[in-house]
């Protein structure tokens, strides 16, 4: 050590006389030069214990390697936030805001007093964070008014203006003057009915349950209109209330083994605003949320070539909602368009839990580089989630309207004379445990086949097993199994019962393959053409809840035989018990039910891709990326899109007589049932392309900017209810997606303060210096339109009826705005019990486009060399620009058109503003 | 004895403010177009004032390289450097050593500085590959070890980072996950570089009173927004220093980023120019040099 000190000294004096001004360098050797460079690196390595053999020695003579850290709070409150545009439109201001994010992140080396200095090998990392927010949320609905709560109807119009008739259900008798080889209109009715006299529903009439749940309702406190519509705003708070917690330890063994474990925790309570405040409140009820998080990662290393990484994972969360006091959960009532009373899953609770266990071995042989691994995933879920406890009562138009003819009548005054269209009650006796494993091995070789040209191939083979119940406490229709009470196939089976396994489901194995080139073609490695194919496929989707434990739970359904003559119930006289104990194990247990159906064909949804992309940079800072894309999947998962239990549509011809449920039951391939409830029917096809350019720009002097465009297109033939489940062939149309989008992301620190171009010392420099800008900003076109017909006299045939073009009529109109965004005249209702003719989406009408521009600014204060305090303010919207609604979409009859379609009502957005501020140390 | 040359050792270091009042500085600089840049005609001004280049090296003359290693990820990628930087430094001149060190866990060396092209391939193609990277942990240090080196011995040193480090890899948190999954109004993350950049300025403050370059070759081009940020901060650092960093679009490259990489730092001129006594704060350098054109150099010191 000595010598190397007496070495170090001469060099030393040397350089420091030779900075001395006005004296000339004494020209050195090189080689002399380097000698005493390598002597050098040798003593100053030794010292800063980076020499193995005196590293620990050297490593006891430093001090300990300090931690480094951050205590920051982040800010939020009303004051620094525009009003929302939606609110302005309402003649709305802001809400309170008030909410606080806290906490504090250390790292560094572990340190254990008297056993463990400070060391490099093990390095562990804090970090807690808490919130506390108080939100007011605004609501603009349409409720009842004051008139109609009393029965009073004779100020109720239609989107037209005119007045809506409210018939009397009770005066309802047959036409003796019917004529059943005419279709029926005004002229030709089948059932003659009177309405209330002045429209007015006598007040001895009015159901007293009904009478008496209207003491939770609100009333009218706005007139936004058109016609009584947004005639009721709030403004309530909403909570939001987090800590949480996370720790990472991270430990190098050895040069060849590196182990990290780490821990998450976290509790909240989601306190959502509620749309009024009183029992019947429609909103979510709070919630509290609990989130525990385990892992553990191990790296090895076999020699310089080939490398092991195992880890495991567990994470687990569990929430709790709804009211604690002990009072029963309130009924939910619906009587559309007007808002409704009561909630979906009053009370409700879940677990869910999962845990994956994956290795992976990589090695490098000659030109190939080959992986290798295999993961293990088990998912466990525990749901207790009764959907109606207390009961849902459906109420429509049909009781009070003029059978037959479109128009009249209102599902508040059926809900006011108590006559229940359908009505469902859950009983859930117990929880469901749901458990789920999936497993997959695979390997990929990167082949390098001459500098620039790499192939890649891949395989991986992916066994899926479908949920099973902890219990077996699962069911599903089994469409070929037997129902003897109904005489015909389509039957309720259980897990582990008569030949059935436990999964239901059969399990997937499934096997994906991929190829991909990478190849520079010209001189210029730079360049990069890319192709890829690959055939990819999915696992089972599995739903949680109680969906699919039909017998041992029960969904009681009560419907009407007819929605137009009779009730499915009396609000005055309740729901009936249940007619079967549960378990109810009967393969008839699901008859007469909206029956959950499982997919059990053993089709797994899979898709074929190809991309192409080409890479250049045309300069040293400026990257330029350009590519296309095709893919081709099929088997796709479908829900609304899936049906069945469809009624052919030749059934149309049979008009009128389809409202008699029993008729209309007898249609369908599988009577014994309403209809069906799916999670997943794999039945769906999609294709489509993309094309994509992309424009990267780094520059030393902290500039990043990335540009992106995409265009694509992608048409389906499953997603969103068809009307013709029986010919797929012609439901094809455009997806949902927007077929423009554009970003620009950008980081830039001004060129401004020490270190930087201008204004480097000073004030100028102390003000100007450290500021440091990161933005997004969005753009995509909008959506094609779904245009519906507002009138749907199809029998309960087609459930979601697109409408007819108009033959001649333009659908675009020349000057586009929110009073007219398409031409409406160019499509009409379809007339009674027939089909739309304009496909499920429009091929050419798009919504309003949608933009947002978010723009963060951050200040630093230098203290020392470590320690520093930043101002961050971040603005989402900064530009507080309005996003149009979607247009009004639903297309009327000629007789009463719809007098907003086409038409856009109001925008949304507003600026959004934190501040916050963060020490670092 | 062991104190007293301590001590002498201590007085030399004290001598160190007188060294700093004339401050030397090292100026990494090229000439375009393959000129020759030689002392007669070169002239320099630190903060507008005249100031006189002590000494020039070129390319022709000794250079060290400190080749710290920070690769944990791919091996492919991996592969392709070693073989890179084998084919790199064979073919370097005999007047450039070449020590090896690796960065996951701290710095360690793996090779004292070497002509012996044998010697580097060995330790180039036998180092593990494990750790987590470490080149924002280590950047500091290893431009401290070669301004260290350079004060002993005013050869011409540079230090060249080969890394593939991914800024999630950390064993620092730099990606500051979601901590309360259940706030979902968190804005705080919504652009999440604000913990690499704060980190990438405090380096930069640092690196500015540096005096060897700071070469960088990154493995993979990243574009998600951390990955963007810590590579342009990876630009920014290298910049501060003089040096320069380049990222790879493709594993095609990667041999020919190195190549152009070991071309640069042994194609550099070291420039040593007397800062006016005095001299403090931000120090902005121009050279000068008519029979050698342009050139491009650092200009800003601190």
């Amino acid at each position: 050590m000595t010598f190397r000190y007496i070495l170090l000294l001469a060099p030393l004096l040397a350089w420091g006389q030779a900075a001395q001004p006005g004296d000339a360098p004494q020209p050195q050797p090189s080689a002399e030069l380097l000698r005493r460079a390598i002597e050098s690196f040798k003593v100053r390595t030794g010292d800063l214990g980076m020499r193995s053999g005196i590293v620990d020695k050297a490593a006891a003579k430093r001090p300990p390697t300090r931690w480094h850290g951050r205590i920051f709070w982040n800010l939020r409150n009303d004051v620094l936030d525009a009003v929302p545009h939606e609110v302005t439109q309402t003649g709305g201001n802001k809400g309170i805001l008030r909410r606080n994010q806290y906490g504090f992140s250390l790292s560094g080396p572990v340190i254990i007093p008297r056993l463990l200095r400070a060391s490099h090998r093990t390095f562990f990392t804090v970090t807690f964070e808490g919130v506390r927010e108080n939100q007011g949320r605004s609501f603009l609905e349409t409720i009842a008014t004051l008139a109609e709560r009393t029965g009073d109807f004779s100020q109720t119009v239609d989107t037209a203006g005119a007045l809506l008739p409210i018939f009397d259900p009770q005066s309802t008798r047959a036409n003796p003057e019917f004529d059943p080889s005419r279709r029926i209109s005004l002229l030709n009715l089948q059932y003659l009915r009177d309405t209330f006299p002045g429209n007015r529903i006598p007040s001895n009439r009015l159901d007293p349950v009904a009478s008496g749940e209207l003491a939770h309702y609100p009333r009218p406190n706005a007139a936004i209109g058109p016609y009584f519509r947004n005639n009721y705003t709030n403004y309530t708070p909403e909570r939001n209330e987090a800590d949480g917690l996370r720790a990472l330890l991270d430990h190098t063994v050895s040069d060849r083994q590196r182990v990290s474990v780490g821990i998450s925790i976290s509790n909240g309570f989601l306190g959502p605003a509620q749309v009024y405040d009183s029992a019947a409140s429609p909103s979510r009820p709070g919630r509290r949320e609990r989130a525990r998080g385990a892992s553990l990662r191990h790296t090895f290393t076999f020699s310089p070539n080939s490398v092991n990484s195992f880890q495991v994972e567990a994470e687990t969360e569990s929430s709790r909602a709804g009211d604690a006091s002990g009072a029963g959960p309130f009924p939910r009532y619906s009587f559309s368009p007007y808002l409704g009373m009561g909630r979906r899953e009053p009370a409700s609770r879940s677990s869910r839990t999962d845990v994956e266990i994956e290795n992976g071995f990589s090695l490098r042989r000659g030109a190939h580089r080959v992986r290798v691994g295999g993961a293990v995933e088990w998912d466990v879920n525990n749901d207790y989630e009764p959907e109606y406890p207390a009961g849902f009562f459906l109420f429509s138009r049909g009781l009070t309207s003029l059978p037959g003819i479109v128009n009249t009548g209102h599902s508040f005054a059926t809900f006011l004379l108590g006559m229940v269209d359908g009505a469902e009650k859950t009983f859930v006796g117990h929880p469901s445990y749901w458990r789920q494993l999936e497993w997959r091995v695979g390997a990929q070789d990167e082949w390098q086949v001459r500098p620039g040209l790499t192939v890649s191939f891949g395989a991986l083979l992916e066994a899926s097993l479908a949920r099973a119940e902890k219990y077996d406490r699962q069911s599903t229709v089994d469409l070929a199994a037997p129902n003897p009470a109904a005489g015909r196939p389509g039957a309720l089976v259980f897990a582990n019962r008569n030949g059935y396994g436990r999964r239901l489901q059969p399990a997937w194995y499934m096997f994906q393959q991929s190829v991909g080139l990478a190849w520079s073609p010209f001189a210029d490695s730079r360049t990069v053409l890319r192709l890829g194919m690959e055939r990819s496929m999915e696992g089972h989707d599995s739903q949680g809840g109680q969906w699919g434990t039909q017998g041992f739970n029960a969904i009681a359904t009560y419907f009407t035989q007819n929605p137009q003559l009779a009730p499915a119930a009396v609000l005055r006289h309740g729901l009936p018990p249940l007619s079967t104990p549960l378990p109810d194990l009967r393969p008839e247990a699901a008859n007469d039910t909206d029956a959950h159906l499982l997919d059990l064909s053993g089709r797994a949804p899979a898709s074929h891709s190809y991309t192409l992309s080409l890479e250049h940079p045309l300069s040293r800072t400026l990257v330029v990326r350009a590519g296309a894309g095709f893919t081709h999947g099929w088997n796709r998962g479908a829900d609304d899109g899936a049906n069945p239990n469809a009624i052919p549509l030749e059934a149309l011809q049979y008009r009128d007589m389809l409202y008699s449920e029993a008729f209309n039951r007898s249609l369908r391939p599988y009577p014994q049932y309403r209809r069906f409830s799916l999670n997943e029917f794999y039945v769906g096809s999609e294709r489509g392309g993309s094309f994509d350019l992309s424009v990267g720009k780094r520059t030393p002097q902290g500039l990043s900017l990335q540009f992106q465009y995409e265009f694509s297109r992608r048409m389906d033939n499953y997603d969103g209810e068809l009307q013709d489940y029986y010919h797929r062939e012609k439901e094809w149309a455009l997806s949902d997606i927007s077929p423009h989008r554009v970003s620009v992301q950008y980081m830039y620190e001004l060129p401004f303060g020490p270190g930087k171009s201008l204004w480097t010392t000073g004030w100028a420099g102390t003000i100007l210096g450290g500021w440091a800008i990161s933005g997004t900003s969005t753009y995509s076109s909008g959506e094609p339109l779904e245009l519906r017909a507002r009138f749907n006299n199809t029998g309960g045939v087609v459930r979601d009826l697109y409408v007819n073009a108009v033959d001649g009529v333009s659908a675009h109109v020349p000057q586009r705005g929110p009073e007219r965004w398409f031409n409406a005249n160019a499509f009409v209702n379809p007339p009674d019990f027939t089909i739309g003719n304009v496909s499920r989406r429009h091929p050419s009408l798009r919504g309003p486009s949608r933009q947002n521009h978010d723009l963060g600014l951050a200040k630093r204060f230098r203290l020392s060399a470590e320690r520093e305090v930043e101002f961050v303010g971040t603005a989402l919207n900064f530009l507080n620009h309005a996003n149009w609604n979607q247009p009004d979409v639903e297309i009327g009859s000629l007789a009463s058109p719809n007098t907003n379609a086409g038409r856009i009502i109001g925008s949304r957005g507003g600026r959004i503003m934190q501040l916050g501020l963060r020490f670092s140390f | 004895m062991r104190n007293a040359l301590t001590c002498l050792m201590l007085a030399a270091l004290g001598a160190a403010p007188a060294l700093i009042e004339a401050r030397t500085l090292r100026v990494a600089a090229w000439t375009r177009a393959d000129r020759v840049l030689q002392a007669d005609g070169l002239t320099a001004r630190v903060n507008g004032e005249p100031a006189p280049v002590v000494r020039l090296q070129g390319p022709g003359e000794a250079l060290m390289v400190l080749l710290v290693l920070d690769l944990v990820g791919d091996l492919n990628k991996i592969e392709l450097a070693r073989e890179g930087l084998v084919s790199a430094f064979s073919k370097a001149p005999r007047n450039l050593h070449l020590g090896i060190l690796r960065a996951p866990g701290g710095l360690r060396v793996l090779l004292d500085p070497t002509d012996d092209h044998h010697a580097m391939a060995r330790a180039i193609r036998g180092f593990p590959v494990s750790g987590a990277p470490a080149l924002l942990e280590t950047i500091t240090g290893a431009s401290g070890l070669a301004d260290s080196i350079i004060s002993d011995s005013p050869a011409r040193v540079a230090v060249l980072y080969v890394t593939d480090s991914e800024i999630r890899n950390y064993r620092e948190d730099f990606s500051n996950p979601v901590v309360n999954e259940s706030d979902d109004r968190d804005l705080s993350r919504r652009f999440p570089e604000g913990l690499v950049r704060d980190r990438v300025a405090r380096l930069s403050a640092m690196l500015a009173a540096s005096q060897a370059p700071v070469f960088v070759v990154h493995l993979s081009y990243k574009t998600d927004r951390l990955d963007e940020a810590y590579q342009s901060g990876i630009l920014q650092l290298a910049s501060t220093t003089g040096g320069a960093a380049v990222f790879c679009r493709s594993d095609a490259e990667i041999p020919e980023a190195i190549r152009d990489m070991t071309g640069r730092i042994v194609s550099h001129y070291a420039v040593d120019i007397q800062a006016p006594s005095g001299s403090r704060g931000p120090l902005s350098v121009s050279l000068e040099a008519a029979a050698a054109g342009e050139l491009d150099y650092r200009s800003r010191y601190h």
